[in-house]
């Protein structure tokens, strides 16, 4: 025990023994006792008054430990450098106005409210908008029960709710009628996407060229350049003190994994040589190789996780002697049964009209009866034709676009580039996943791609992939590090990865403002202080 | 009590401390309370 609260632990003692010693038999000596521990209290409480303002004082001094403006700055030229998406090469104007990731909510109405679907209908109208194209209800021509919703639906939205009772109750009515009701309107989006899609095109070439001249770079360079303020702003929130602090207070980071007796034997267990046989320019190497370990274990980590989708692009990239202008021959053949489609729901119109006529009522029923039947059933054949088609599309792009020495990087890359497909193929692999889960999968795996570190998956082709546990296990065991191929199996990879993480997080704690005892204190001194 | 100087204390002690006097301020209101008279 210290000195001071060895004197703080007498003080009390002493204090203690006084009052008790002091008498209480009668009224007189109980005021002089309440008087005596009155006037002990006053000066503890004085002292607590003291104490507080210190811990509140060094609370202060750690808190007033900003972030570097570094961070804001980057991450405000991330912002300005704009959606990078519309540099990808291998999206269509489809894709960059992610009308995909609306009509994919439509399609799988079932799975939503009707809530979520009409906003989704409002966002595709709002993004044709955006790209210089109005529609309204006459665009709608798939059936008349589903122009007859987008009437209401245009005049609630103008409202600004399109989700007002008169459109629940209006499609209360019409399901009943046609249960296929959202289908057609999910269709007749994309039909209004490909009838439009020369005026989209011109947008995103506009937009293109703007962000360019705003970057005053090429296309290329852009996705480098990109990449490059990406990976410093990595860099640079890993060695921000107030970044590392957060962590431990959000308790992303536990102090407990930190104390030195911890750290040395991570050391200890992934260190060929004992850790004191290092100097200090030694270990510095050491521990940036670490640093490096710990990106390729992220990077494998992802791998793992996508390889499903790769196995299903190598898949199709097997059959690449498939026509490679099916995707304009399967969009004639929509275009030709949409055709019929219209012509059908004219007839609609006109038997509709001499409906009201009472000589021809009896017929024209029968007739409307008729077309109705007609027209769901070769909505159904347009369906199927659409899907086909998002099939179509990325394997025409995978044909097109990938050869044998296109990479693991650049496979995944164009995949996460269609999100319909994506979403397909994860659906298929993981039947029973949700629709969060599979946005959360899709967000994943784009943010992975824009990872600043990626080193495996760009060096290893689609023909010719390579033992990557080997890969790694090798490299990192050229650097004197204990890797096993045992250690990097999937079921028990994410030890392996905690484990180094720690390294790595004490790495820049040491090099930080704070030590380890700061944090603690913080941490404490806050719960303390909120009792 | 005179003359504690807290911003000499370590971190430690600080704490410490603050719970000691806590402890001993919660001591002095349960006599004042047993021995104040209704």
């Amino acid at each position: 025990m210290t000195n001071f609260i060895e004197e703080l632990d007498n003080r009390i003692s002493m204090d203690k023994e006084v009052l008790s010693v002091m008498p209480k038999n009668n009224k007189k000596n109980k005021k002089i006792y309440l008087e005596k521990i009155n006037e002990i209290k006053e000066e503890y409480l004085r002292q607590q008054k003291n104490n507080i303002a210190e811990i509140k004082r060094r609370i202060k001094k750690i808190e007033l430990i900003s972030q570097d403006p570094e961070i804001i700055m980057l991450e405000n030229k991330l912002k300005r450098m704009g959606d990078i998406n519309i540099l990808n090469p291998f999206n269509t104007s489809y894709e960059k106005m992610q009308l995909d990731e609306n009509l994919f909510v439509l399609r799988r109405f079932y799975k939503n409210n009707l809530g979520e679907v009409n906003n989704n209908i409002e966002q595709c109208i709002k993004k044709f908008q955006k790209v210089g194209v109005d529609i309204s209800p006459s665009d709608f021509i798939y059936s008349a029960i589903s122009n007859e919703y987008m009437v209401v639906f245009f005049e609630e939205m103008r409202k600004g709710n399109v989700n007002s009772q008169r459109i629940k109750d209006v499609f209360e009515d019409l399901y009943w009628k046609c249960s296929d009701i959202i289908i057609h309107i999910e269709l007749n989006m994309r039909q209004i996407y490909f009838l439009k899609e020369k005026i989209i095109d011109k947008y995103f070439v506009a937009k293109k060229e703007e962000l360019l001249s705003f970057l005053k770079l090429s296309d290329s360079e852009a996705l480098y350049g990109y990449l490059n303020i990406k990976r410093e702003l990595f860099e640079t929130k890993n060695k921000d003190t107030r970044v590392i602090l957060q962590k431990f207070l959000n308790g992303d980071l536990d102090v407990k994994d930190y104390e030195k007796k911890q750290i040395d034997s991570q050391y200890a267990k992934i260190l060929v040589d004992d850790i004191a046989e290092y100097t200090p320019k030694e270990f510095e190497e050491v521990n940036q190789n670490i640093i490096k370990l710990s990106n390729s274990l992220f990077e494998y980590q992802n791998y793992l996780s996508f390889q499903f989708i790769l196995k299903k692009l190598q898949e199709i990239y097997k059959e690449k002697e498939v026509n490679k202008k099916a995707y304009q021959i399967q969009l004639k053949k929509i275009a030709k049964e949409e055709k019929k489609l219209i012509v059908a729901n004219a007839k609609f119109k006109r038997a509709k009209k001499r409906k009201e006529i009472k000589w021809f009522r009896k017929k024209s029923v029968e007739l409307l009866e008729k077309i109705n039947l007609d027209v769901n059933k070769k909505i159904l054949e347009i369906r199927d034709m659409y899907r086909e088609l998002s099939h179509v599309k990325v394997s025409s792009k995978i044909y097109s676009c990938l050869n044998d020495f296109s990479t693991i990087y650049d496979a995944l890359y164009l995949m996460s580039s269609f999100y319909g497909f994506l979403v397909q193929v994860i659906i298929e692999s993981f039947p029973d996943i949700s629709g969060e889960e599979i946005i959360e999968k899709v967000n994943e795996l784009r943010e992975f791609l824009k990872f600043p570190y990626i080193t495996i998956i760009n060096n290893i082709t689609i023909e010719n992939e390579k033992d990557v546990v080997t890969f790694i296990k090798d490299k990192y065991n050229l650097y004197n590090l204990n890797i096993t191929r045992d250690d990097l199996e999937e079921t028990v990879l994410e030890n392996l990865i905690k484990r180094i993480n720690i390294l790595v997080n004490s790495y820049y704690l040491t090099n930080s403002k704070l030590d380890l005892e700061d944090i603690k204190y913080l941490i404490r001194a806050q719960k303390l202080l909120d009792k | 009590m005179n003359g504690i100087k807290f911003a000499n204390c370590n971190y430690d002690e600080l704490l410490l401390a603050y719970d000691k006097i806590k402890e001993m301020l919660n001591f002095l209101e349960n006599e004042i309370e047993e021995n104040t008279e209704e």
